[in-house]
């Protein structure tokens, strides 16, 4: 049940682009899953339940394939490169200064004024 | 320029998907609206981004070791309908609602993060 909807709320999230994975990666650590297991299946959740979402966001036009490509196609090396670093460098100090500048850019997000609605 | 910003923003993007599994697509979204995309693009080009980007850290990380796939079943269900219906009423949401969602979760996970998430 709990799953269920866990699954409902992070995969909402995860369609709009706000966030989702954070939402599942929380309660699996919450029940105790190791961080190497939860990260794997929250890469898996969000592949899945993306690919349901981006049916919907092609059809509508609210993806621009342009951007998407270029995105794509530099972070491909940027994964790779992640990946690698994560086996060097000190992952904590580094979850540090990223979730400091995430707390940053939702202060910006959340007071910031927003365009009109297209 | 607009390629330049995408480009680099993908590339930090996937920086961090394949250090932390995830918060990719946090930066890659403003990033998004500064090479010109409205708040909805951005959101949706970021989720078909992110989820290339998840995959190309699916591989990698099954080249260490399997992935726990059993476990990933029973969040399935509710994953799909709640992705199918965000989705399907993405249209209807205010742009100005997503923007606000989106930086209230950035606060809410840093925050988590920064005071007590150590394990």
């Amino acid at each position: 049940m709990m799953g269920l909807l866990v699954g409902l709320f992070a995969g909402a999230l995860g369609a709009l682009g706000v966030g989702g994975g954070g939402v599942l990666l929380l309660y699996l650590t919450a029940v105790g899953t190791e961080p190497e297991n939860a990260r794997g299946i929250n890469l898996v959740f969000f592949l899945f339940t993306a690919a349901v979402s981006l049916l919907f966001h092609g059809k509508n036009g609210f993806i621009r394939w342009e951007t998407a490509k270029t995105a794509v196609f530099w972070g491909v090396p940027g994964a790779l490169f992640g990946f690698f670093l994560g086996a060097f460098l000190p992952k904590e100090t580094l979850r540090l200064a990223f979730s400091l500048f995430l707390l940053f850019l939702g202060f910006r997000e959340f007071f910031g004024k927003s365009e009109k609605n297209r | 320029m607009e390629k330049k910003k995408a480009g680099a923003a993908g590339f930090f993007c996937g920086v961090l998907n394949g250090l932390f599994g995830s918060g990719g697509g946090m930066v890659i979204v403003p990033a998004f609206q500064k090479s010109g995309l409205s708040t909805k693009e951005a959101h949706a080009t970021s989720v078909f981004t992110t989820a290339a980007l998840s995959a190309v850290s699916v591989v990698l990380t099954l080249s260490k070791g399997p992935i726990a796939f059993g476990d990933v079943l029973p969040f399935l269900p509710g994953g799909i309908l709640g992705s199918f219906l965000a989705a399907r009423f993405f249209k209807k949401i205010p742009a100005g609602f997503l923007k606000k969602l989106f930086g209230a979760l950035l606060i809410f996970f840093s925050l988590r993060t920064l005071l007590g998430g150590a394990r």
